[in-house]
């Protein structure tokens, strides 16, 4: 079964995410920040990473750029959340390696596409 | 699969030769690898292997053989040496080269397949850090060697309205996170993936290969009932990693073609705008275009648009130029007012009753000397000819859009017979009466469906008698001298004299003697009965139905002609007035009675007395030498004469390559006329089309000139046929 | 290791396990190359497969062509490779090595 791992500082976002993955067929693991989230990844196959931009301790750019020195996960795909007002940030995360974006608010049907595209289950 | 030919054996006999040395020389090589001799000898045998190839079409050797005969001319001019590993690679390529021959010239299809990709991966073998010679296809393919493209993935699945997927990844894909396994497993679910094919030919070499950059492409024939914008979006986050072309199949660039047809033309619809609406290009698409474009003069926008597009691969030249005319018509339609076509009737019969008034009000003038009037008459008279003229002119349509509406009849009808048939058009903007336009479509279906179904031959048919595979059809309008000619011309197998004189005897419509010209022959065919297919077609019937097309197409006064030649082909051609409602007459006067000839038939007229014409034999005269048939009005229709043979005149009239003299009493001279027509019970009289009012309430009858001259003819033939016999 | 290696002097054998994917490429690359000789016959195992990904086609691809000259077979594909051929067009590239593992493909 594919894994994705979800981080986003939002509880409420983490779970309508993660069922909505489940749902699909996937496997998830959550984290609530970067930092948290490279805790979470010690070595297990991730398939997938969907991250927040906007979170405390260590934010989405700088978690994506330590994922990508990650002898493990350094070619797994992202899909970076945003808000429209945070569009500027979309350069700056293409630039460290994001090619998949999903804009707030979204809609489960949405987000599980943009996984499928990348990620079938 | 076709035997080898003695020519084939010959080339593989000389090519296997050619290896043998190839082999021997490499050799002989490992232990002398400076032999200038040795290695001109490679290269001889690569490059003839190629020139031969060549000459075969066999593309996938020549494709092969190409870059190792440039690789061996590079040892030869010193830049590469040659070494053991050199040697073992061009024994390999001398196994596969022959290999290649094998399947080339026993046309094994499957086997050249895995073939040629395995072709691909010897040449990147060679030196990888130096561009490979130009002759290596970009993207090798399973069937040919030429790029693949929609027309040949088209000629595998002819019926599917399908697009062909290409994506070129580039190097950073995968590192990146994205996986081409994965669009493609997508891609099944959003409909069929008919065929992939995945190119490898990027692919270095596995001692030195960085596996963790992407080097493949991939073709993808897909299908599904979803639009390009949709397609696009499966590789939404594949944007900056891959070159992402989508093409549209045959027949979705059709239904494209279709769809803007379709759609209503409105004001100030721009290019862009049209293709986006019915989904040939996508919002993506559009926007990248439009950059790309945006340092042209504005005016030329939409143009360069369309070429920005084509050269992008993004639409197909037709869809564009569909969308070009479309936006046309829009422009000329905003400057265009719909107009009921009765109310245009009206206007223009009361047009017609304008000018019987203004020419009664000349009579009047006339009669009564009233020069003060003169002046002011006169202006009304010409006023009036400029409004009828005009009216005439609000009903004149082009016959371009009813020839256009056939391209699909014959794209249909070839299809289902299987023929091969080109339309050309020539001639679109000739105008006619709109009422013309619309009585003609039928007979001219008619003729068409002829020449497509009866004319021209099957493809294999028409190769056996030496002519090109692909039928023409003409469709071709013109003016002349007040008409308007219409011509439908085939090359097919035309009309067979031989069995139209039989059928034409069978049904006793001559006799078994009877002499007759190749024309008459011909003219036979539109007698009644006269079918000379053997089989009906759901299509056309019983093949010929021309009688039925004679009559309509006199019954708008107009007239029809044959022209064949067995084994070359037909040509129909259709003769028809430019209007039905008024026309510019000649009177001329027999008798008390009065007629009008069509001014634009009459080609001269002369007085009796000039002494430039007689009467020979019975019906012919002599004008100036030259015979031709001629009728005494007043015999004709059997008026008394008033006055016998005094001051005659005669009015040479031609019609189309036919020409007869008019013996009449007197000349009136121009006359505007306006047709009325003759009632029901006066529709079959010979040689009358209508009748007019004249200023001064007398009626005159018009001529019908063609049934006088056809009348004319076939009684001159008989008598002249019985005077030879009496002699 | 994921990648098994036995040589004598005529022959290598390779077992590839688990994942033949980006992460795993270069490494089964770099320990096989110094056992690619020109007379020597290769066979690579391709059972214990459990997952490819395109980077991992392009492995078998340029091993593939590498083969031309020598030997080189591969067998007992898993339905892992199996599928991962067939997805990208590529069986019948390696159609004449197909053979397959010993559960029946459903």
């Amino acid at each position: 079964m594919k894994k994705i791992l979800v981080v986003d500082d939002s509880a409420s976002i983490r779970h309508v995410v993660s069922i909505a993955l489940r749902g699909a067929g996937y496997e998830v693991i959550d984290a609530c920040d970067g930092k948290d989230a490279l805790n979470k990844l010690n070595g297990e196959k991730i398939n997938l990473i969907i991250s927040d931009v906007n979170m405390p301790n260590m934010d989405g750019i700088s978690f994506l750029k330590e994922v990508k020195k990650h002898p493990r996960y350094k070619f797994t795909p992202v899909i970076m959340l945003t808000t429209e007002a945070g569009r500027d940030k979309m350069e700056e995360g293409r630039m460290a390696g994001a090619k998949a974006w999903v804009v707030k608010p979204f809609q489960p049907p949405q987000m599980l596409d943009a996984v499928a595209k990348l990620c079938l289950p | 699969m076709s035997a080898t030919t003695e020519v084939q054996k010959l080339f593989m006999t000389e090519t296997e030769e050619l290896l043998l040395d190839m082999e021997d020389a490499l050799l002989s090589l490992e232990s002398d690898t400076e032999n200038i001799e040795l290695i001109n000898q490679l290269f001889r045998a690569m490059h003839t292997i190629k020139g031969a190839a060549g000459i075969f079409n066999y593309n996938a050797i020549v494709d092969f053989t190409h870059p190792i005969e440039t690789t061996i001319d590079r040892v030869r001019k010193n830049e590469l040496k040659i070494n053991s590993t050199l040697i073992a690679l061009l024994l390999k390529c001398k196994d596969h080269t022959w290999a290649l021959v094998n399947a080339s010239v026993a046309e094994d299809e499957l086997d050249l397949t895995s073939l040629m990709i395995q072709s691909q991966n010897i040449l990147a073998e060679f030196n990888l850090s130096e561009p490979i010679s130009p002759a290596l296809p970009s993207c090798p393919q399973p069937f040919e060697t030429q790029p693949i493209s929609p027309e040949r993935i088209d000629e595998r699945y002819t019926d599917s309205g399908h697009w062909l997927i290409s994506l070129d990844f580039k190097v950073d894909a995968l590192r990146n996170g994205l996986d081409p396994l994965n669009f493609i497993r997508y891609l099944q679910q959003l409909g069929q993936v008919l065929e992939v094919i995945c190119l490898s030919n990027r692919l270095p070499a596995f001692e030195v290969c960085d596996f963790e950059s992407c080097f493949l492409s991939y073709r993808i024939v897909f299908s599904g009932d979803c639009s390009k914008e949709q397609i696009e979006a499966v590789f939404e986050f594949a944007q900056d990693d891959c070159d992402i072309l989508i093409l549209p199949s045959q027949k979705i660039s059709e239904s494209f073609q279709n769809l803007i047809d379709e759609l209503n033309p409105s004001e100030n619809q721009r290019l862009g705008e049209i293709l986006l609406t019915i989904g040939a290009i996508t919002e993506r698409e559009l926007t990248k275009s439009l950059n790309l474009q945006s340092g042209h003069i504005p005016e030329c926008a939409s143009k360069k648009l369309g070429e920005v597009l084509i050269a992008n691969q993004l639409v197909d030249q037709p869809v564009v130029e569909q969308a070009l005319k479309k936006q046309t018509q829009a422009r000329e339609q905003a400057q265009t007012i719909r107009v009921d076509s009765n109310r245009l009737g009206q206007l223009i019969n009361l047009v017609g009753e304008l000018v019987t008034a203004s020419a009664a009000m000349r009579v009047m003038v006339d009669k009564y000397h009233l020069l003060d009037a003169n002046d002011q008459v006169s202006s009304v008279e010409h006023l009036v000819q400029e409004i009828r003229e005009n009216a005439l002119q609000l009903r004149m349509v082009q016959i371009g859009e009813t020839f256009s509406r056939f391209r699909r009849v014959v794209r249909d009808v070839s299809n289902e017979l299987g023929k091969q048939i080109e339309l050309t058009i020539q001639g679109g903007e000739s105008e006619l009466d709109k009422i013309v336009v619309e009585k003609i479509n039928d007979p001219l279906t008619h003729l068409v469906r002829n020449a497509l179904d009866h004319g021209i031959e099957l493809p294999e048919q028409r190769i056996s008698k030496g002519k090109s595979p692909t039928g023409h059809l003409m469709l071709n309008a013109y003016h002349d001298s007040g008409h308007i000619v219409i011509e439908v011309t085939d090359d097919g197998a035309g009309l067979d004299p031989e069995r139209i004189r039989r059928k034409a005897e069978s049904l006793g419509v001559i006799e078994a003697n009877q002499v007759l010209s190749h024309a008459e022959i011909l003219r036979l065919a539109f007698e009644p009965g006269l079918s000379t297919k053997e089989k009906a077609s759901n299509l056309s019937g019983r093949g010929v139905g021309m009688d039925v097309v004679k009559r309509n197409i006199e019954a708008l006064r107009g007239s029809v002609e044959l022209d064949s030649e067995l084994g070359k082909g037909t040509k129909v051609t259709i003769t028809l007035p430019l209007t039905l409602a008024i026309i510019d007459g000649f009177m001329v006067g027999a008798a008390n009675e009065n007629y009008v000839i069509p001014l634009n038939m009459v080609e001269e007229c002369v007085e009796l007395n000039q002494g430039e014409w007689h009467e020979q034999q019975k019906n012919y005269i002599s004008l100036r030498g030259e015979l031709m048939p001629f009728i005494r009005l007043t015999s004709f229709f059997n008026i008394s004469q008033t006055n016998q043979h005094k001051r005659e005149s005669l009015v040479v009239v031609r019609f189309g390559r036919s020409k007869a003299g008019i013996v009449v009493d007197k000349l009136f001279g121009e006359q505007q006329t306006v047709i009325k027509p003759l009632g029901k019970m006066f529709q079959h009289l010979k040689g009358l089309s209508g009748a007019t009012i004249l200023g001064t309430g007398d009626i005159a009858l018009i001529l019908d000139i063609q049934g006088l001259i056809t009348e004319v003819s076939i009684g001159a033939k008989k008598h002249h046929h019985v005077a030879m016999i009496d002699d | 290791m994921p990648i098994d290696i036995t040589t004598n002097d005529l022959s290598v054998r390779v077992s590839l396990s688990e994942e033949l994917t980006i992460y795993s490429v270069i490494e089964f690359r770099d320990a096989l190359i110094s056992h690619l000789k020109p007379s020597v016959d290769i066979s690579v195992n391709l059972s214990q497969v459990t997952e490819v990904d395109t980077a991992g086609l392009q492995w078998l691809l340029a091993l593939k062509a590498w083969s031309m000259a020598q030997s080189v077979e591969f067998c007992h594909h898993s339905k892992a490779i199996v599928d991962a051929l067939e997805l990208s067009g590529l069986s019948g590239t390696f159609d004449d090595t197909i053979v397959l593992a010993s559960e029946a493909r459903s």
